[in-house]
């Protein structure tokens, strides 16, 4: 557990790094990832995460002054996104599941290198989707 | 854009740990690693600020109450991104085609129920 959370926090603090020194004091702060302690609470936080980007996405998209092919980037870029987040979300949930199962001995360690090449696969997809969206809603003026 | 891109240079170290970690605290360390650089994009450069630090609040309280989200937690996040969804999807810009919305092809197997 001890080393988890210190590869946790390196991880942090090189995001934080990256980002913008201006981050440092608030960096955790305002991240729902990081602040949740176990799969399913960063499942859960993942997922809110892109809500809020999709959200902001559909704000974007239903203001007028949006230009018609930004509107459509966006467009497609959801209809990438979502279903990658929805299958990510699956994934975990799976993988959270697998290694119960294998913990209370009524699984094996198939199933959970299953479970776990799954969240790798999707955790592929799902942050390039994402991204794209990101990227789509950045592309317009003002946002 | 350009802090965006320098967290997105960390990702494929962060792929290739998780793609050959199967086991342990190495496999959690990974997912730990992917996930943050999800919600360090958004803080790159997103105007989304208030609302993520609402929802942060909102995992805090989650983590302090020692339980994990129910499953209509999930519902209701579903929802909302479903109407988001819709509201994007609803929208038809001029000479354009319908966007696919089914799910990349990409190969799942295993078992295990889902369970969000």
């Amino acid at each position: 557990m001890k080393e988890k959370w210190l590869g946790l926090w390196s991880v942090l603090v090189l995001l934080c790094a990256g980002i913008d020194l201006s981050y440092m004091a608030g960096c955790q702060g305002s991240n729902p990832i990081a602040v949740a302690t176990d799969t399913p609470q960063r499942a859960y936080a993942l997922y809110g995460t892109f809500v809020i980007v999709e959200e902001q996405a559909a704000r974007v998209v239903q203001d007028p002054a949006t230009p018609v092919a930004l509107k459509r980037a966006i467009q497609v870029a959801d209809a990438k996104a979502k279903p990658s987040a929805d299958a990510l979300a699956v994934a975990l949930g799976n993988y959270e599941t697998a290694t119960a199962a294998l913990k209370a001995g009524t699984s094996t360690a198939d199933k959970l290198s299953i479970a776990t090449n799954n969240i790798s696969v999707w955790l592929h997809q799902a942050q390039a989707d994402i991204n794209a969206l990101l990227a789509a809603v950045h592309a317009v003026p003002g946002h | 854009m350009s802090t965006v891109l320098t967290v997105l240079a960390l990702v494929p170290d962060f792929l290739r740990t998780v793609a050959t970690a199967f086991n342990g605290t190495r496999l959690s360390t990974a997912i730990d690693q992917i996930l943050n650089t999800g919600a360090a994009l958004i803080e790159a450069g997103d105007g989304a600020a208030t609302e993520l630090q609402a929802f942060t609040t909102q995992i805090k309280a989650m983590v302090a109450a020692g339980r994990d989200p129910t499953e209509d937690e999930w519902n209701a996040l579903k929802a909302r991104s479903d109407a988001a969804h819709a509201v994007i999807q609803g929208l038809t810009a001029p000479g354009a085609t319908t966007a696919p919305t089914a799910a990349p092809a990409v190969p799942t197997t295993g078992s295990a129920e889902p369970t969000p």
